[in-house]
């Protein structure tokens, strides 16, 4: 009797055994669902974007160059603004480092908004007078980024002033080669062909780490809304107050999210966790926060008004959602009553 | 709709991973008590009448059924959740230490670091929980209830009081709250858990390596080394006797009863235990389901107008 009891106990219990490594085990050359989810974001939003800011970037390099005949900035300006936009949304989902370490710090290459102390209009002005080459006089990583190129556009050119067109163009092929070695690395089948679960966490991270940045840094320090400034709102704080195109910055911030996150349930990430309500109420706080930013006028005119205010308090409930959708990601048993101590 | 009254009435227990009669568990647990059998030559005394048709165990049964209904309808839409308690401590960091970018860290390291924390924190909660069950006068009233079993079943883990039970509630939903906001605010979405259909892997084996003989007629030790590290079965039974039940207050592990000496190892006690149940001048009789729900809070007054 005992070793007919213990013989059907040991077969259940390795046939339940061998039932959970079939679960568990995909077979060889099978395709996940995370790998395919990442590879459709990887072609329609992070490879896509990249080459979007390549070809506006080169876009900008030709009005540079016409600038210098015909002297009329408006267009340069216009055009800095696109590729602004375009390099936003490389920005908010960037995870080049990730899949190649070298490519880490190409965003601090590119764009220096809140980081550092740093005074770039101040020294950028003492980079403009001096008659030392421009190469030579573009030492520092932080002349050759998106916000110099800012400075130079829209506070320091003048017509009478060759030496900021120069300056302006040495700025776009430094940043042309470092979004040149993104997209090198989006391309790359050897670093995503096996990206899979990994890098959509990271992609996760990314838009977690933006959504604290448009509430806390975008708007919360712009409108006095965080303690460190409270209730000292200034247009200096925003991040494109010189050409006045915050506004854009976060409208493009906020697309790329609602394009990795996904509209509905068969696009982005909502397709990892179909009918999940933490994921429908992210979509629907993305897409109100995404129209609160379809007003017309620039932020540089409203940071105290009630409008900004209510742009910021919506963005913050943005980063509270992404925080409870990755609660609930996590898939933790909400509630267990068992007495557990006994 | 079955579903619903399935889980009110406790059915959903024995096919849901989360829970120790999970069938699986169950089944793991009689096989090592087969083996333990065979080695000890012994055992048709465990399946004995007297020990699974004891009136003590038929109210265990009884009230198993209607403390699954109270929990299902009166007690879980009321305790806080972890995804409540997750959201309160990220929002205390975030307000106390602002908010940092995610910390890069290797998958597999993250996932053991969080896997491991998580299962230390609710073992170590679970005893301090359990000892001030024993020590405070007003919550000795509610825990009497488990201890007035007179033999153990593994149904006997759920003869607990509602109050208890809230009190499980509210520990676990902190202590993994408190856990998770630490980890998602340093690593974000690079978190996942190492788990075995559903549940932390490290509590999986804990239950799959025989966590229901803790209430059982099966006295299984283990090396006596070992006993400082992991509570035996027979650690825990000896807690259910009178003499003992201000040792071995551990859940998994043993070494929260090793750190605060209320460790009792089972080299130098006797082989077979005799006497579950509460001390005879604390008794409180509880032979009844209403006994089970009421007589804690006679008690109560009763201690309350004393003084």
């Amino acid at each position: 009797m005992f070793k007919i009891l213990l013989t059907i106990t040991t077969l259940s219990l390795v046939f339940f055994a061998g039932a959970m490594q079939t679960v568990a085990s995909p077979q060889a050359g099978d395709i996940t669902l995370e790998q395919k989810v990442f590879q459709e974001i990887l072609s329609t939003v992070l490879i896509h974007d990249t080459e979007q800011a390549l070809t506006e970037l080169n876009k900008l390099q030709h009005t540079l160059k016409m600038l210098e005949t015909d002297g009329n900035i408006i267009q340069t300006q216009k055009q800095f603004i696109h590729f602004m936009t375009a390099w936003k949304k490389v920005q908010t989902a960037y995870i080049a480092g990730f899949l190649n370490e070298d490519l880490l710090d190409h965003p601090r290459y590119i764009d220096t908004y809140h980081q550092g102390n740093e005074d770039i209009g101040k020294q950028l002005s003492r980079v403009l007078k001096t008659k030392t080459d421009v190469s030579t006089a573009l030492f520092k990583h932080s002349y050759k980024t998106i916000n110099a190129l800012e400075y130079v556009l829209f506070t320091a050119f003048t017509k009478q002033s060759t030496r900021s067109i120069q300056i302006a163009k040495a700025i776009t092929q430094s940043l042309e080669r470092y979004l040149k070695d993104i997209n090198e690395t989006y391309t790359n089948p050897e670093l995503t062909e096996t990206a899979g679960k990994a890098a959509l966490s990271q992609l996760a991270n990314s838009l977690l780490n933006s959504s604290y940045q448009l509430h806390a840094w975008r708007t919360g320090e712009a409108g006095g809304f965080i303690a460190k400034y409270q209730d000292k709102p200034s247009i200096k704080r925003l991040e494109y107050y010189r050409s006045t195109a915050s506004l854009q910055a976060i409208h493009a911030i906020l697309e790329t999210h609602q394009r990795v996150i996904g509209v509905n349930e068969r696009t982005g990430l909502a397709q990892l966790r179909p009918n999940q309500s933490e994921v429908s109420f992210l979509q629907r706080k993305l897409k109100s926060t995404y129209t609160a930013t379809l007003s017309p006028t620039p932020l540089t005119a409203q940071v105290k008004s009630k409008a900004f205010k209510n742009l910021y308090t919506a963005l913050k409930e943005l980063h509270d959602a992404y925080f409870l959708l990755l609660i609930d990601a996590l898939g933790l048993q909400a509630k267990i009553l068992d007495a557990d101590g006994d | 709709m079955v579903t619903d009254i399935a889980q009110w009435l406790g059915a959903e227990s024995f096919i849901n991973p989360t829970k120790r009669l999970y069938w699986l568990f169950l089944l793991s647990s009689f096989l090592i008590a087969l083996i333990f059998a065979y080695y000890k030559k012994t055992g048709q005394e465990w399946l004995s009448k007297e020990i699974w048709w004891h009136r003590s165990a038929r109210l265990d049964y009884q009230y198993y059924v209607l403390i699954s209904l109270i929990k299902s309808l009166l007690i879980y839409p009321f305790v806080i959740s972890v995804t409540e308690t997750t959201h309160i401590t990220l929002q205390l960091l975030i307000s106390l230490f602002d908010y940092q970018e995610t910390l890069y860290l290797t998958h597999w390291i993250i996932v053991t670091l969080y896997t491991a924390s998580l299962f230390l924190f609710s073992d170590f909660t679970r005893y301090w929980l359990h000892r001030l069950l024993h020590k405070s006068e007003l919550l000795w009233a509610f825990h009497q209830v488990h201890h007035s079993a007179e033999v153990l079943t593994p149904i006997t883990f759920y003869r607990v009081h509602p109050v208890e039970s809230v009190l499980f509630g509210f520990r676990y939903a902190l202590s993994t709250g408190f856990v998770t906001g630490i980890f998602l605010y340093l690593f974000g979405a690079q978190l996942s858990l190492f788990d075995i259909l559903g549940v932390n892997a490290l509590h999986f084996i804990a239950l799959f390596i025989g966590s229901n003989l803790r209430h059982s007629p099966v006295p299984l030790a283990y090396y006596h080394w070992l006993e400082h590290w992991f509570i035996s079965p027979k650690q825990h039974q000896q807690h259910h006797t009178p003499a003992y039940s201000n040792k071995n207050f551990g859940g998994v592990l043993a070494i929260w009863d090793t750190l605060f000496n209320t460790l009792q190892t089972n080299s130098n006690l006797p082989s077979n235990i005799k006497v579950y149940g509460l001390k005879a001048e604390e008794s409180l009789r509880l032979h009844s389901i209403k006994d089970l729900l009421f007589k804690p809070f006679i008690s109560i007054i009763r201690q309350r107008k004393s003084f």
